[in-house]
């Protein structure tokens, strides 16, 4: 989880260097590999999902 | 005019990520895996609407914006589903009579709907932006920064709570 939050501070960094093409782009990596944490945090047993 | 709307947007998004920080080390609450799930999701929402400072308004930053919003709502629902029914509990503590990820659920819907809204306005999207006030830019930076400050500061409390990987499904440590 927080290399998420490592990637999402590349794409700030990436915004802040003046690159806006190439933060969307680790923008977009970060979101698709937040919906597949989002997966993998959701399970049958909803006790164990919180 | 619409720079600043996108930076003052950002920057009421982000609040809502110290507010949840505020929750974890006032009242010693760890946040729970969706929770920061959550958190993400207002990242990105923020991060859409800070390239709309930056960079100036375009339709992909806004549909950044709003596929943050998307991801922000469906694990939120997640959170609320999880504990809608009498008797399976909640977590943490409700603030002003809902649950923070209430709250978000909340807030993320609202920002949708003016995000929506503000698209509305399309001769903004033919604004060069070369002649936009000082204040304009300075909040540009004041919400980069913000959001700097915050990827940073998350990932670092995350890799202490629950190192590089997933966290824990029902964590203890605050920090």
């Amino acid at each position: 989880m927080a290399a998420l939050f490592l990637v999402w501070l590349g794409a700030f960094g990436a915004a802040a260097t003046g690159r806006r093409n190439l933060s969307i782009v680790i923008g977009l990596i970060a979101l698709i590999l937040s919906l597949a944490m989002f997966r993998y945090h959701v399970s049958d047993n909803i006790t164990l999902s919180l | 005019m619409v720079r600043l709307f996108n930076g003052v947007g950002a920057l009421v998004v982000f609040s809502v990520v110290f507010g949840a920080y505020g929750i974890q080390f006032i009242f010693l609450e760890p946040p729970c895996p969706l929770c920061l799930l959550i958190r993400i999701g207002m990242i990105a929402t923020g991060f859409g609407l800070v390239l709309n400072a930056l960079f100036g308004p375009r339709p992909l930053h806004y549909g950044f914006a709003l596929l943050g919003c998307v991801f922000g709502v469906i694990v939120s629902l997640r959170n609320i589903a999880l504990h809608i029914v009498p008797g399976t509990g909640s977590y943490g503590d409700a603030v002003f009579g809902f649950h923070l990820y209430t709250w978000a659920f909340l807030v993320f819907m609202a920002m949708i709907i003016a995000i929506a809204v503000v698209m509305f306005f399309q001769r903004q999207f033919d604004e060069t932006g070369e002649d936009a006030p000082k204040i304009v830019n300075v909040v540009a930076v004041i919400a980069l920064s913000v959001g700097i400050f915050l990827a940073a500061a998350n990932a670092f409390t995350t890799a202490v709570e629950c190192e590089l990987g997933p966290c824990p499904d029902n964590p203890t440590r605050v920090l």
